[in-house]
Parts: C-alpha cells; structure tokens; sequence
C-alpha cells in the first residue's frame, strides 16, 4: 500500500516536471531572454577579425562587438559562445545558443534548417591574389589564363564557365598558395575574406588582391526556424535595420579595418534615401518583404530533376573527360615503368659489381622516398625555374603531367629492378641477356604486383592538379552535393578501372612465357 | 642561413613525422585484424561466407587507398550527435581507416599464404609493407592531417618564398632515405637471428627424429 502510493507520487512528480519541462520547451525565445537576462549568442573565435580570442582569451572582434550591441538593444548581458562552421546550426537547434552572428553566408538550402535575418548586414565574395607585378586587372583579364582554384570552392565552375579560365585545381589552399608561389598560375581565386588574412601577413607583401568582388554571399543574423523565434527574429530585424541607417556596420567595420567597406557605405547610403512621401525607400512591408533593391534574397537553386542522373551537359561532359584522361594517364604510367624497368635492369648485366652496385643503389634510394614528396619536389620546386632557364628541355618544362609520369613511373620501375636484381644474384650465373629474361619470367608475380600497385597508386597525380577523376569528382561535389553518389561512382569507376589494368597485364603476361618456352628449355 | 633555418625546424619535423608513425601503426594493427578475420571468414565452410570473404577481399584490395581516403573525408562527417551526445571523429581516424584496407589485404593475402607453406616467421615482408604504408601516410596531408608533408606545405606556405621549396622537401626526402635504411637494417639483424633459431630448431628435430 505505502508502495503503491510512493508510486503515484513519483509519477505525479514525473508527470508535473515534464509538464514543467515542456512549457518551458515551447515558450517564446524572446521572453525567455528577457526572463533570464542573458542571451546567448555563438560566435567564431578562428576567424580573425571577425571573432577570434584576444591575448586576455577574451572572445572580441566584428561579430562579437554586433553581439554585445544586439544585447544592449535588448537590454540584457550577451553571453558568448564559440560555434564553429561544421557545429553551429546545430548548436542552435538543440538551445545552447539563442542566435548565431558566426559567418554564416545566407543560402536557399540554409533556410531550409535555419531562420535568416535580413537586411544582412555584410558580404564577402570572391576576389583573386596575384602578384603586384602582374597586369591583371579585371576579371576578363584572366581569360585564358591558368588560375588557381581550391578544390572546395563552390564557385569554381561558374568561374570556370564565366571567364573562360583555364582552371589548376588543387586540393587544399596550402597547395594552391604553393602553386601561385611557384607560378604555376597567375592568380589564385578564393574567399576575399580569407585573401584578406593572408594579406596581412609579411610573407606576402609581393601579392595584391584588386579584383572586384564577384559572387558575393551575404552574411545574416541566424535564429531558429520554429514559432518560438519569431519574435526574436522580428526584434533582430529591427536591430539590423537601425545598425544599416545609423551606420552602425560600417563604423564597427573600420574598427577592425575589414574589407570591403565600401560596400556597407552604399548600403547606409540607400536605407537612408527616402521616397517623395517622405517615408524610408528600404522598409519591411505588410508581409515582412523588403524591396528588391533594398536586400537580396538567394536565388533558388535551378529545379532538381528526379531523374537518376542529376547532372547537366557540361558536367557530365566533364566527368567523362576526366574518367577518360585517367585511363589513358594509367595506362602511359604502366608502359613507361616498363621501358624504365627494362632499362634499369640493364645495368643489372654489367660484370664490374662496384659500378653495378652504386648504380643500383642509386637507383634504390628514391624508392624511399614517398612519391608524393618527390611530386612535391619536382612540381613546385625543381621545374619551376623553368622561367629562368628556357634551354631547359620542354619536356621537363613543369608540365603537371610530365612530372607525374616520371615520378611514378621511377618508383615502380626501381621496385621491378630491385626485385629482378635478387632474382639474377640468387641465380649464380653468367651475367647475361638470358639471365634477365629468365629472372624476369621468374619474377612475373613480384613485378605484376608492382604494376597493379602503380595503377592504385597513379590516383595520386592528381594531387598535381592532373586532369584526373578525384579532381573533377571533389568539384563537383563541391558545387553540386550529390556527395555519396559523385563519391560512389568514384570508388566503383577505380575499382573496375583496378581490376581491368590487372585482368590485362596477368593476360599479356601470360602470353610471354609460351613464346618463350622453348628457349628455356634449350 | 638556410641550414640553420632547416635545422631550427627540426623538432617540428620532429612531432609531425610522429604523427605518420602513429597513422601506420593503427592503419597496421587495424588491417592485420579484419586480415585475420577476413581469412577465418575464407576458410569457413560455408560457400556463401566464402563469397562474402573473397568480396570484402577484392574490394580492399582494388580500390586504391587514396580514393578512399577521399570517400571517407567526404562521407563521414567530422561531428554528429546521437540523443544529444555529441562525438568527433578527427581526420586521424580517417587516414587510418582508409590506410588500413590495403594492410588488410596484404595481410590476408600472406595468412592464406602461411597455412600452406611451413617457412621461418620473417620480419622483412611485413616490415617492408610498414614502410610502403608509412610512406603512403604522407597522403593523408591531403584531407588535413597534420603529418609532416602537410607541416612542410605550411612552412613554405607561411614562409612565403618560393625558394624555400626545394631545401624543405629535400629535408623530408632525407628524412625518409635514412628513416628506411635504419629500418631495413634493423629488420635484416632481427631477420638473421629468426631464421638462424628456425634453422637450429628445425635441425634439432631432424635430429630427434633420428634416434627414433
């Protein structure tokens, strides 16, 4: 009895504290700031100046100074939060933060997850750096011109198709620095705000960033999508509207000298012209709409079609090249490490073992090096001075692909001469052209496992910005998504691509020992 | 100027190069485990747990890891949460993951191999392979490990001077060359004293067998 009844008591406590719990989950954002006096926002603190730690460890910068403003005008004290790109909108939905002032760039697919603040209240865009000796000007100027693209970018296509540029894409921005450094393009187009940074330091002092910005993305004020916000949301608005008209952004923008200035004069400059009635030209109407001039909305994404193949001509034209340049590009590898293999192998047959041994081993050396250094090596740094030497052979003129070929096929061929090497020695004999061809049908397993790794491995020129499946796949991935499918494809294309070069080197293998049979056994 | 500034970057070469040890070691452990299990899975008797092996098996081994290595970056994504808690899973773990598939098929295929084939245990196969995935860790630079090719890319990006190129990739060049000629020397003592215990044991029951 005493049981049943601190039963009941626990589920009536039960029942009263999720009502609790519940009442408190659908009430209205705003008042709930106000109730507790604090509003918490998320803002980075890796994204210099707008919000970054001072050396105190203090949160300061752009954003924070928009959130300490933004509590002001709700009378209650901000309580910072650092979000990061990959964690904030989630950060948001789950409440451990009330809004976000972290970068975020409005899209249409954001709005589908979270609630945008408009008018925005900055913009970056693209910008490209070049060197300051250089006589680019204006976009058009790069028209035909190798520029330097990050792999992630999501513009990189609409460049491409924009300005007829010859693209160099890279894999990371480190490499794309790399890339301009060693002037292997003329310019590198990326993020304006992340130039900006680079700008600043010392190291380059030698580059400029004078391109008008295009593509831009505006930045807004982010709340939660559901009811509860909404009143927030309208209060931000508000907010935002007062900063556009008193020029609030643009102040705090030279605070912390930004770029693109300019663009918030205008801006301060417009929401402040006013219509012949004497009312404001940029306001909010009935339905909470601003006027096309006053604010963009992001354009919605072109309808998606339900067809299983969810690429245009154009892309999918660019997949079929780079799909066809990797397996002509495997198959050239293979062929050189042969001609490489057979030419080092060579050497095996001289008689003077000291010459024999410093050429093997000469040969062997860059066997430990990965091939990715040597790649590294030779593209950035030894045959960028080609701009210095022009009797250098063109051959070796820096070509991504060149250097690529010769690197890999280096590799491979010194892994088949080592293994044919062993294979002469263990048999004692007379040094001769015989000898070669018995070891090298002995060594038939050993070297066509070298080739198949070869193939596996030739995917790695395309950290070399090779025309090459991984390059164009990552790019459209990162303008399109679809990025399980793109990535599938992918994986099955190199698997079928693996298991065709094997299939075809283990049948012409095959092939040799019958013509040779005979000979052997005479 | 130059060496001394080479020289200064010692200790950073240092820690990043740490880092690749520790990927191929993981991506060894890792691969020399779904190896084992994957042979186990070969040698059952079950023809559909066979099919099902030699699938998983040409998979790892058809597919090169540096396109895996790429599918995992872009597939998994760095941070979910599940009921509110919420995990991380760095690039590190991918590089292993990814660097782990070729290991598991080398391993597999050397398993399959020994059960037929009463040979001495020698180091010099699998520490050669340690040496082809240590090296192929360097990939991993590639989705934002901090190993040392990714610490050389930066210092040269930072530096901002094209003509650091050459000295600084020289120097990871050069570490390589002598990180695998210690190895391999290492590894053909340690070799020479297997094969001489196997030789002694081997003779020893030759022996016994005799006086039966």
């Amino acid at each position: 009895m005493m049981l049943r009844t601190l039963i009941n008591l626990f589920l009536f406590a039960l029942l009263f504290a999720i009502s609790g719990l519940s009442s408190q989950l659908y009430a209205d954002t705003l008042s709930q700031i106000q109730d507790r006096e604090v509003i918490r926002i998320g803002v980075k603190v890796d994204y210099p100046p707008w919000g970054m730690l001072s050396p105190e460890g203090d949160i300061v910068g752009f954003e924070p100074d928009l959130a300490a403003l933004v509590a002001k005008e709700l009378g209650v004290k901000a309580k910072l939060r650092s979000v990061t790109s990959g964690n904030r909108f989630q950060l948001l939905e789950e409440g451990e933060v009330d809004m976000l002032i972290a970068t975020v760039g409005d899209t249409q697919q954001r709005r589908e997850r979270v609630s945008m603040i408009t008018p925005h209240y900055y913009r970056s865009g693209v910008t490209a750096l070049t060197a300051k000796s250089s006589n680019i000007k204006n976009w058009s100027d790069l028209s035909g011109e190798k520029v330097c693209l990050y792999g992630g970018s999501y513009f990189n296509k609409t460049l491409i198709q924009d300005y007829q540029i010859e693209p160099l894409i890279l894999f990371n921005t480190r490499d794309a620095q790399l890339a301009l450094l060693t002037k292997k393009c003329v310019a590198w187009a990326y993020d304006n705000s992340a130039i900006y940074h680079l700008l600043k330091s010392d190291s380059w002092k030698d580059y400029q960033a004078e391109l008008p910005i295009i593509y831009p993305i505006l930045w807004s004020l982010v709340v939660n999508k559901d009811l509860d916000s909404l009143s927030l949301k309208r209060k931000l608005e508000s907010i935002t509207v007062k900063w556009q008209r008193d020029a609030t952004l643009y102040k705090y923008a030279t605070k912390w000298l930004l770029p693109d200035r300019a663009y918030l004069a205008d801006r301060t400059k417009l929401w402040n012209q006013k219509t012949d009635r004497g009312d404001y030209l940029c306001r909010f109407n009935a339905d909470y709409h601003l006027p096309e001039a006053c604010d963009q909305y992001p354009k919605d994404k072109p309808v998606e079609n339900n067809y299983w193949w969810p690429f245009d001509q154009h892309d999918t034209n660019w997949l079929i090249l780079a799909f066809t340049q990797t397996l002509l590009f495997t198959l050239a590898v293979v062929i050189l490490t042969l001609v490489f293999a057979y030419i080092f192998t060579l050497f095996s047959l001289l008689s003077n073992p000291y010459i024999r041994k410093t050429i093997n081993s000469i040969i062997n050396v860059q066997r430990s090096v990965p091939p990715i250094v040597l790649l590294y090596l030779l593209y950035f740094g030894l045959f960028s001075y080609h701009y210095s030497h022009p009797l250098m052979l063109d051959l070796l003129s820096g070509g991504a692909v060149t250097t690529a070929l010769i690197v890999l096929s280096l590799y491979t061929a010194a892994g088949i001469s080592s293994l044919l090497e062993d294979a002469i020695a263990s048999q004692n004999k007379r040094r001769q052209l015989s000898t070669l061809n018995t070891a090298f049908l002995e060594g038939k397993h050993g070297i066509i496992a070298n080739l198949i790794n070869l193939v596996k491995a030739s995917a790695m020129a395309s950290a070399l910005s090779v025309p090459n499946a991984i390059l164009v796949t990552t790019s459209l991935v990162a303008s399109q998504g679809h990025t399980l499918f793109l990535m599938t494809l992918l994986m099955l294309f190199y698997f079928f691509e693996v298991m065709l070069f094997s299939k075809t080197i283990e049948y012409l293998f095959r092939l040799i020992p019958q013509a040779k049979r005979p000979q052997l056994e005479n | 100027m130059t060496i001394y500034y080479l020289i200064s970057l010692f200790p950073v070469f240092m820690q990043a190069f740490s880092l690749n040890i520790v990927i191929t070691l993981c991506a060894m452990a890792l691969g020399i485990m779904t190896g084992l299990y994957i042979t186990k899975l070969h040698l059952s008797r079950f023809k559909l747990i066979q099919l099902i092996a030699k699938s998983f098996l040409l998979v790892f081994r058809n597919v090169p890891s540096f396109v895996l290595l790429f599918y995992l970056a872009l597939i998994i994504p760095t941070q979910f949460s599940l009921a509110s808690m919420h995990f991380q899973i760095p690039v590190i773990a991918k590089a292993v993951f990814a660097l782990g598939a070729p290991v598991t098929g080398f391993a597999c295929g050397y398993f399959l191999e020994a059960r037929t084939q009463n040979k001495a245990f020698q180091l010099a196969p699998w520490s050669q392979y340690f040496i082809v995935i240590l090296m192929a860790s360097t990939t991993s630079s590639i989705i934002g490990v901090k190993e040392i090719m990714a610490t050389a890319n930066a210092t040269i990006a930072i530096s901002g001077d094209s003509q650091m190129v050459i000295p600084i990739y020289s120097l990871v060049a050069l570490w390589f060359i002598s990180c695998s000629l210690i190895c391999s020397w290492l590894i053909k003592r340690f070799d020479q004293v297997l094969l001489q215990r196997f030789n002694n044991k081997a003779q020893l029951n030759a022996q016994e067998g005799d006086k039966e």
